[in-house]
């Protein structure tokens, strides 16, 4: 029913096209059927601008996914260890490096052709060829690159002594020869007895090879000095891995060398729960006192007070 | 002038094959005498499918236009009649999606109604008018051209199906298709 309105009223609809309109829609078409190839088409215009943009975005996307050359992949790190007084010695790229115990050594190429080296413990000689890589030798927070056919650290909790030429054979000297008489390590020069004129200390970054290894005697380049706070960390590491004298050490050394930093209090505490645990109460009680008459950390005196209240 | 190339045009002997070989040669003046002699059809085919809208004009140059670029690829496979409401159907087809749904077409009543009607009855067949054309424009498509060629052109199934280019079947479905939609539709708005 409903279809059949609908029906009829469009079908009851004059449909006819008068004499005006059909003319006036021919001279429409003859025009358009008449006009130039691209005026008559215009809807394609579009195309002049869609190629060019399309290769554009054509040649950027390839730029983009074009698979770069990576960089060659280095080679993995090797270990160096070495227990105390022992020696071991590796040769890579043209290097020598004898490690005295006890010590760790971590040896890995760098992306800028060096040979890497971080000495996390020990004393390293390091020698080298003239065409062998620099030796990029990092201890503590401190990197240094040298070219140089000789260079030594010593890396110990406390001390970090680094120097090339006579002052790498100072370092072993004073590191290793001495301190250790039945440890000799091959490679070192002999020391002369007197040096004539001592040249001043060698620098620690070098770039121009030298022709031959130095055997005059150079002043030992004085320790970096550590500051409190990796002290009182380095101390902190000792007393987790029960090593209570070189955390004592450590401690007592904050406290001389910084009498007025913030942390003396903290360190007075930790010696003397040190000593109560070596059995020494005279030296805590003391230690304690001092934090209670002195300390000025507010949490560390009270700690303090409540140990004190504790002891007899 | 003009009805003197109608008769002229109408009075032309030559076959629409004959025609349409010397327009795709390019004479202009073949193509005239094919649009004068199915001008007037494509153009009540327009008005059914969209009822008196004033785009129809538009359209009708818009399908010769076509259509004159289809007859260098047209191989006689029906006649210029059904090439001209195939193409007439796809441009109507075209216009739809073009213009929004939501927008109303703008109807032109001044020539489609016959004068002689009382203004009341004036009223009344606009006013069914504009409803079946709401109505007809809410269905899909292509629904809505099967209905148009086969219940309001009247036109068999067949033929429905060359100038929709689908199945026979598939064309009576369509039609059938759109009977009930439309019916769904207005007993929805009587409920209004």
């Amino acid at each position: 029913m409903i279809a059949r309105d609908v029906r009829d009223a469009l079908a009851s609809l004059d449909g006819r096209l008068d004499d005006v309109r059909r003319e006036s829609a021919w001279r429409a078409i003859d025009r358009e059927l008449n006009e130039p190839a691209g005026a008559a088409a215009p809807r394609w215009r579009w195309r002049r601008f869609a190629i060019p943009t399309f290769a554009f975005a054509v040649v950027v996307a390839v730029a983009i996914m074009w698979p770069r050359p990576t960089p060659p992949a280095l080679a993995q790190a090797t270990e160096l260890v070495a227990e105390a007084g022992q020696t071991t010695k590796l040769e890579r790229d043209g290097a020598t490096l004898t490690l005295v115990g006890p010590g760790a050594v971590s040896i890995a190429p760098q992306r800028d052709g060096s040979l890497g080296i971080r000495v996390a413990r020990g004393t390293l000689l390091a020698e080298r060829t003239d065409d062998a890589p620099a030796l990029a030798i990092a201890a503590g927070a401190n990197t240094t690159v040298t070219r140089d056919r000789r260079f030594a650290v010593h890396v110990s909790p406390t001390t970090i002594v680094l120097g090339a030429g006579a002052a790498a054979t100072q370092i072993i000297e004073r590191f290793v020869v001495r301190q250790a008489s039945s440890v000799t390590v091959e490679p070192i020069a002999p020391v002369a007895p007197t040096p004539p004129a001592p040249p001043p200390p060698a620098a620690r970054e070098t770039s121009a090879p030298r022709a031959a290894p130095r055997t005059d005697i150079a002043p030992v380049p004085p320790e970096i000095p550590v500051e409190a706070p990796e002290l009182y960390r380095r101390a902190e590491e000792a007393l987790k891995s029960h090593d209570a004298s070189q955390a004592r050490e450590l401690l007592e050394r904050l406290l001389q060398d910084y009498p007025d930093h913030a942390l003396v209090d903290a360190a007075r505490y930790d010696l003397a729960l040190i000593a109560l645990a070596a059995g020494e109460r005279a030296k805590a009680r003391t230690l304690i006192d001092e934090i209670i008459a002195l300390g000025h950390d507010a949490a560390v005196r009270t700690a303090a007070i409540t140990l004190r209240a504790k002891l007899p | 002038v003009a009805a003197v190339t109608r008769r002229t045009a109408a009075a032309d002997q030559r076959s629409d094959a004959e025609l349409i070989g010397l327009a795709t040669a390019g004479d202009s003046g073949a193509f005239e005498v094919i649009y004068r002699r199915h001008a007037e059809r494509v153009f009540g085919l327009l008005t059914r499918m969209l009822g008196p809208d004033i785009e129809r004009e538009d359209l009708l140059q818009e399908t010769f236009v076509r259509l004159h670029a289809a007859l260098p690829r047209f191989r006689g496979d029906c006649t210029v009649s059904t090439l001209a409401y195939r193409i007439a159907t796809r441009v109507v087809i075209d216009h739809w999606r073009r213009r929004p749904a939501r927008m109303a077409p703008e109807l032109d009543f001044e020539h489609e109604i016959a004068p002689d009607l009382s203004p009341a009855e004036h009223a009344d067949r606009r006013e069914s008018i504009a409803r079946a054309v709401t109505l007809l424009n809410k269905l899909k498509p292509k629904l809505r051209v099967a209905f148009v060629l086969r219940e309001v052109m009247d036109l068999p199934h067949d033929e429905v199906a060359r100038i929709v280019e689908a199945h026979p079947a598939a064309a009576r479905m369509r039609v059938a298709l759109a009977k009930r939609t439309l019916a769904a539709l207005a007993s929805k708005e009587d409920r209004r």
